[in-house]
């Protein structure tokens, strides 16, 4: 971006000066008012890094399925159970999801592990549906297309950072816009984010390619209070006097002068980005540290102060006279390829938890009807385990979770067990994906009011396909 | 809107200049700025000429830095390249690669430009002939590009091609040629273009095309807005489908002349002839369907109409040419002639018609930290080859000649001859000057400081935290804190500064994490790791990677402990971890690369994978039947603590039989752990790519976010030869593969750290956090590192004031951040520059660094909240940091100098930006900050306390300023 485009763009959101820029933000407030529950909606991405463990997510639960499964996984599903309670993945121990529509599965029935029972709970009251055999494709594959290499493959399959970036911008590594952020792009283009769309893409877990746009950058909140510098927080710091007083405004300045300019091109940059990020952080801040807490308490696990915190932003989001947002939440630690049994199920516990928790915090406030999150991974993990873990796979399950989400029920395919059927790859049997992750966000991408046009721009293959959205939203 | 598409009034436009008698090129978006241009080379009377009207004109402005890149597309066509401003002068040169990929950056010209593919080798496609001696034309007219102005950066793609060489020729008759050849919807462009030309006043993308004009979102991150970008597209592919030889558009075509020629009949018949003749000549992929080379076609066909303007007098060149050969008997050819002249390094090229008495002078260009030694190529039309300023003999038939000047570097390249030099050079090369470095090294060459760094021995960890963990006795905290504490006290105290660097970048390239070397009882496994590194880091890269594959440390991060051969009761298979990410992350990556790390194509135009999953799952058999070094496999790890840093032991009997096949490696079943792993590192380094590769990361980790190719080049061959040798004759490395003494001093000697460069302001390190917290400590000597390094502040990721970053703690094995990461919305984003440090420069890191630095440069204690103390405790294992001594600080930045220049804020300012900036400080930043301090009154009751005030708001305000973060 060029400085004076960069200053344009400040001046236009409004970032130039916190004092006026409070005025206006009551103006919008009293302007938005009545119309923001029957018009706001988030987007709440949240991405397992390393890739997590479909087949350890939804398992069979049909007696003959579930001991095929567990002849393929013998040493993973030993370990569970000599962990026992509530680890156990016998089949005793699972917790059965029976959906509405039973025929889509063949009438085969799945169960998830005890750690899951959130998300089991929210899938039984029909605000959560499962997606089975999500990934990246260019076009339709098949286990012959894939081996005589007789169709486009996604680029760098089964690489961690590649597969990422595809997951969240359909491009490997170095790829500069996610699908999200491209989203808020389209939107902000036709007029529909409101207010503030400094504000329009957040993250809870840093910079990330799903979030970012050609026009839409990512504010960071993280999982705590929004920080202040303590420099001019804290007086004692310098010193509380009068001209320690006149060093701090000049510092104020300083730190967010984007006057200064430099001949060198990442220097300049580095300058535009800290500037940018106090004075966002100056404007949304009080905002949010202020926003009264939920009722609802929030689990203190890896992904729960990520929930609460995104919770609190979307209370804020109608003073900042938003109407679309896009959300960002991740965690790592997936890439289980040892000790699966110790390392997974707290990870999914957490999520599961923390999820639910969200659900009823948005509740508290009556915008659980206006949220949508979607989960999201690298890639899934083999069928065939080695000894204690599973491997880099392609294909995966997700959920998608909502207010209007048509729950209760399980789209896409779910694949049955044998390694060397006609579902996977060859070699350790990698799950080979029948939804590209373009039909499962073109879906999203609509239910946020995106047009055809725009999903067509940001989703390349997506005509590759016959259908363009799953079933997942009541209209 | 700054640049709608108007045709017709370019062509008004075009009308006007023709009538002056030059060709010129023309501005579309500045409506109302004076036509620009200069004479074409084939009427240059001076080549070579020193003065150049438009640059003098534009004396003291300063220029933006192009950086051109792009493909020379002729089947992949390897190239001299040479960008010339349109009196012809050489503004740069370079060489494109065998896939036809080239780069290159100058200044000194934002109007029309002309890039010269000459000498070029490429195998046609048809005929499967290899041709050489081909030249191809691209022109760009850059006053189109958007937002070239002044004080800016700019990347533009230009690809070189057949077509680009035909609208080159037309461009010269009518106006300039397009940027890009974007091949989509041409036709259908070319129709709604010419119609509306035809019919209507004016084109408007807008209104005329909206369905192309409501994409323009998708390009944004192009050069040029959507529009712009599309409105150059349209042009171009005026061209493109006229050369395309499809009936309808040599229709339209027709039409096209038949209207030009009723405005303007001099420019009707000329371009419309040539458009005609080309769409006849050219079809749709681009190829000539009549055998004939584009260039020899239109100038023929162009040469028939043109004028040959008389050629003026060259005296002041030198005396007429007296050695000219005899006249041919063709005595046309004998009067005029033409020279194809390609000058690498210097001023020259173009296409030239000479006259018997005419004379030709070529310049090499003046190359900062080189010295000029000769000329090479086709050195016998030089009247003296070896002055850099030099006379051709004209031929007095129609030649090509083809001159490089050649260079080598000053012996004084990396003499460190000031203290600024010596703070910048200390910065890249280890963790920033002290104020005794400045004093020690000013004057001396920067080898001896390698030298004098590669001669430190290694400070090892291992036995300083068993010895803490005797004396705890425990397994657990506080022992980890230790582990943490050694390693970031020898970042900041360590005198082998060189060793440490290099320590710490391999340790971002063969990353392990957190968990794995500071979490409990796996510290000595994690500080033997550390150990590994340091020992070989000057050491071998080969040699390395088999000592890194044989540490627990390692085998337990990415999870091949004990990962066994395949079990048929099971079903299990070896763990793929390993042998996924030693090719993906510590050798390869994915594709393979050219030794300027650009990517290889395979004749299908896409990258060459280098592996598929197959040879991982194949690899991963190599990697199995690892375990700790004593006699039973599955030995519980806390029973064996004596054995569980050392080096891991293969046990066959757990260890795949089986046949390994991956890359072009066969190991035969039955081959032991041992010999398999040796033959399997074997295959994998041989590969060319692994040079590039490293390399270029390491590049990363100490001199440039994003090196150029011919840095990386140079570098990779001091890493493939095992040797270097500096300007000043310091031979380095010894001769094997791999060795990473000639890879480092390649790095921290490389001409391009030594030199102002045009390329300069696009090149630079972001520095991340810890880097930038460590020049700090080292910088001012601060003491009571006890303190500092236990408190768990440095190493505390999730506090809010905090790096973000520590020490051997990443979150997985694919480090901070990844060297393929390019920024969104910044202007290196926009130029497609890689800045791995800024994937963890969100929005809420400038408060972490500013944060954390606020609190040591202002020597606040660490612990917010005393009164909280009691929840705090566990953190300081004995340590009181509420309980100092009235006016102790729990540490001590080292001010003394400082202090003493404070009294003068201009001089404390001067001091700092040496110190710290090694000179780089904008001059209003370095005023702004002498008036910040000078805010601070001198006053008799407190003057100690003032002066250190002023000391410490100086140094925040430096430390966080953006040159201290990137530097360069």
């Amino acid at each position: 971006m060029q400085r004076r485009d960069f200053l344009a763009t400040l001046a236009a959101t409004g970032l130039g000066g916190n004092a006026l820029f409070n005025s206006q933000l009551m103006n919008h407030a009293l302007a938005a008012e009545g119309t923001f529950e029957s018009d706001y909606k988030a987007l709440v991405c949240v991405f397992m890094v390393g890739g997590m463990d479909h087949n350890d997510t939804i398992l069979p639960y049909d007696e003959a399925e579930y001991a095929q499964m567990r002849s393929v996984r013998t040493g993973l599903f030993d370990a569970y159970s000599a962990l026992g309670g509530t680890y156990s993945r016998d089949r005793s121990a699972l917790l059965p999801i029976d959906p509405i529509n039973n025929e889509a599965v063949e009438g085969r029935r799945f169960a998830v592990p005890q750690q899951l029972s959130g998300l089991k709970d929210m899938f039984d009251d029909e605000e959560l549906c499962f997606v089975g055999s999500v990934g990246s494709l260019i076009e339709p594959t098949t286990r012959t297309t894939y081996a005589n290499k007789s169709v486009q493959l996604p680029p760098s399959l089964f690489s961690h950072n590649d597969q990422r970036n595809y997951w969240q911008g359909l491009a490997t590594e170095g790829a500069k816009a996610g699908w999200g952020g491209r989203f808020i792009d389209a939107l902000g283009a036709s007029g529909q984010i409101g207010d503030s769309s400094r504000f329009a893409s957040i993250s809870t877990a840093g910079n990330n390619l799903f979030a970012s746009g050609n026009k839409t950058s990512v504010f960071q909140i993280g999982s705590k209070k929004m920080p202040t510098l303590n420099v001019e927080d804290n007086k004692s710091l310098l010193g509380n006097n009068a001209h320690m007083d006149q060093v701090r405004a000049r510092l104020f300045n300083y730190f967010r002068d984007n006057r200064a300019d430099h001949a060198n091109l990442l220097a300049s940059d580095y300058h535009q980005l800290q500037s940018d990020a106090l004075l966002a952080g100056d404007q949304f801040r009080d905002q949010f540290n202020s926003a009264a807490e939920f009722q609802t308490s929030f689990p203190s696990n890896f992904y729960g102060p990520q929930f609460q915190n995104v919770a609190k932003s979307i209370r804020v989001a109608k003073a900042f006279g938003l109407r679309r947002q896009i959300y960002f939440i991740a965690a790592g630690g997936f890439d289980t390829h040892a000790t699966q049994s110790e390392n997974l199920p707290w990870r999914q516990a957490s999520l599961s938890d923390s999820l639910r928790a969200f659900s009823t915090a948005m509740k508290e406030v009556g915008l659980w009807n206006n949220v949508t999150v979607f989960s999201a991974a690298d890639f899934g993990r083999t069928l065939v385990s080695n000894e204690s873990g599973t491997d880099h796979g392609w294909g995966s399950h997700h959920f998608i979770a909502g207010g209007r989400v048509k729950g209760k029920r399980i789209v896409g395919k779910m694949p049955r067990y044998n390694p060397d059927g006609e579902e996977y790859t060859k070699s350790r049997a990698r799950l080979i994906p029948t939804v590209p992750i373009e039909q499962y966000s073109a879906t999203l991408g609509k239910w946020m009011g995106v047009t055809d046009a725009s999903i067509d721009m940001t989703l390349p293959n997506l005509n590759n396909f016959s259908t363009r959205t799953l079933d997942v939203f009541n209209s | 809107m700054k640049c709608a598409l108007v045709f017709r009034h370019k062509f008004v436009k075009f009308r006007t200049a023709v009538a002056v008698g030059f060709l010129l090129l023309l501005s579309a978006c500045d409506s109302g700025t004076a036509v620009l241009g200069a004479a074409s080379p084939q009427t240059s009377t001076e080549p070579g000429s020193e003065t150049d009207s438009a640059q003098q004109s534009q004396g003291g402005t300063q220029w933006p830095k192009i950086a051109l890149y792009g493909n020379v597309i002729k089947g992949p066509a390897a190239c001299v390249i040479t960008v010339e401003d349109m009196s012809g002068r050489a503004l740069a040169s370079s060489q494109s690669q065998s896939n036809g990929a080239y780069e290159l950056v100058f200044d000194g010209e934002t109007n029309a430009i002309g890039l010269i593919a000459s000498n070029c080798r490429y195998t046609d496609e048809t005929t499967g002939e290899l041709v050489e001696g081909v030249t191809l034309r691209a022109g760009v007219d850059l006053s189109e590009v958007s937002g070239v102005n002044t004080n800016t950066e700019h990347r533009v793609k230009v690809n070189v091609t057949p077509f680009s060489d035909v609208a080159y020729t037309a461009a010269l008759q009518s106006f300039s040629a397009s940027g890009e050849v974007v091949t989509a919807d041409v036709l259908s462009r070319f129709n709604t273009a010419v119609s509306h030309l035809l019919d209507g006043p004016e084109f408007n993308l807008l209104s005329d095309d909206p369905i192309l004009a409501s994409q323009t979102g998708a390009y944004e991150a192009d050069v040029g807005t959507g529009i712009e970008r599309h409105q150059r597209a349209v042009k171009f592919g005026l061209y493109l489908a006229a050369f395309s030889g499809t009936g309808e558009v040599a229709n339209n075509i027709s039409l096209l002349a038949a209207e030009l020629d009723e405005k303007s009949p001099t420019f009707g018949n000329q371009t419309a002839d040539t458009l005609i003749r080309g769409a006849s000549a050219f079809d749709l992929s681009g190829r000539n369907t009549q055998g004939l080379s584009a260039v020899s076609m239109v100038t023929a066909e162009t040469n028939k109409r043109k004028r040959i303007t008389p050629l003026t007098s060259t005296d002041k060149h030198g005396p007429d040419n007296s050695n000219t050969p005899a006249a041919s008997p063709n005595t046309e050819s004998a009067q005029i002639s033409r020279v194809i002249l390609s000058v690498r390094n210097g001023t020259g090229s173009g296409t030239y018609d000479v006259g018997r008495d005419q004379t030709l002078i070529i310049s090499a260009n003046d190359i900062p930290g080189k010295v000029f030694v000769g000329w090479q190529g086709d050195t016998q039309f030089l009247v003296n080859p070896n002055a850099s300023i030099a006379e051709i003999n004209w031929p007095n038939v129609d030649t090509q000649v083809n001159l490089e000047a050649q260079y080598e570097r000053v012996a004084t390249l990396n003499k460190l001859s000031t203290k600024d030099a010596v703070s910048r050079f200390l910065t890249r090369a280890g963790f920033g000057a002290s104020q005794d470095d400045l004093e020690t090294w000013e004057g001396l060459d920067a080898a001896d400081w390698l030298v004098n760094e590669f001669a430190k021995a290694p400070e090892l960890l291992l036995s300083q935290t068993k010895t803490d963990l005797e004396a705890t006795q425990n397994n657990n905290a506080p022992f980890s804190r230790y582990a943490s504490y050694n390693l970031t006290r020898q970042l900041i105290e360590s005198d082998a500064q060189l060793r440490v660097k290099m320590t710490y970048a391999l340790s971002q390239i063969l990353v392990v994490g957190g968990d794995v070397v500071n979490n409990g009882k796996t510290t000595i496994r994690g500080m033997n790791y550390h150990d590994v590194l340091q020992k070989h880091a000057f050491g071998n890269y080969r040699v390395l990677l088999e000592e890194i594959t044989y540490q627990p440390a390692m085998a337990s991060w990415l999870t091949y402990l004990r990962s066994s051969k395949a079990n048929q009761d099971t079903g299990a298979e070896p763990d793929e971890n390993f042998a996924r990410e030693i090719l993906q992350l510590f050798t390869l990556g994915l594709f393979e690369l050219d030794s300027g790390g650009r990517l290889r194509l395979g004749s299908d135009g896409k990258a060459i994978s280098i592996y598929d999953n197959d040879d991982v799952a194949q690899l991963a058999r190599v990697f199995t039947g690892f375990s700790y070094d004593d006699t039973q496999y599955k030995l519980n790890y806390n029973k064996n603590r004596s054995v569980s840093h050392l080096p891991l032991k293969i046990f066959d009997e757990h260890h795949s039989e089986r046949e390994k096949v991956f890359l072009n490696a066969y190991i035969p079943e039955n081959t032991s752990g041992e010999a398999s792993v040796s033959l399997a590192l074997d295959e994998i380094f041989s590969h060319s790519t692994v040079a590039p590769f490293i390399t270029r990361q390491l590049i990363q980790r100490f001199t440039d976010s994003h090196p150029s190719p011919e840095y990386i080049e140079r570098v990779s061959q001091a890493f493939d030869e095992g040797r270097f040798l500096s300007a000043n004759g310091t031979s380095f490395g010894d001769g094997d593969r791999g060795n990473l003494q000639a890879t480092l001093a390649a790095i921290l000697l490389d001409e391009s750290q030594f030199v102002e460069s045009p390329a300069a302001e696009i090149q630079g390190k972001v520095r991340e956090p810890l880097l930038k917290f460590i020049h700090f400590m080292r910088a001012f000597n601060v003491e009571n590192l006890e303190f500092i390094t236990r408190t768990g502040r440095i190493k505390d990721l999730t506090s809010v004031d905090s790096l973000g970053m520590a020490y051997f703690e990443s979150p997985s094995v694919f480090n901070f951040y990844r060297p393929g990461y390019v920024p969104p919305l910044t202007q290196a984003g926009a130029m497609g520059l890689t800045v791995p440090e800024f994937q963890i420069a969100d929005s809420s890191s400038f408060y972490g660094f500013i944060g954390l630095m606020t609190d040591f440069i202002l020597e606040r204690p660490l612990v917010r909240n005393c009164s909280d103390i009691a929840n705090l405790d566990s953190n300081y294992q004995g340590l009181e940091p509420c309980n100092f001594a009235n006016g102790e600080q729990p540490f001590r930045p080292n001010y003394d100098q400082e202090v003493a220049l404070a009294a003068n804020p201009t001089l404390l300012v001067d001091h700092l930006n040496t110190l710290l900036l090694g000179g780089r400080m904008a001059v209003d930043v370095r005023q702004e900050i002498t008036d910040v301090i000078s805010l601070i009154p001198l006053e008799p009751g407190s003057y100690d306390t003032n002066l250190r005030d002023r000391v410490r708001v100086a140094v925040l305000m430096f430390a966080t300023a953006p040159t201290y973060t990137v530097i360069w």
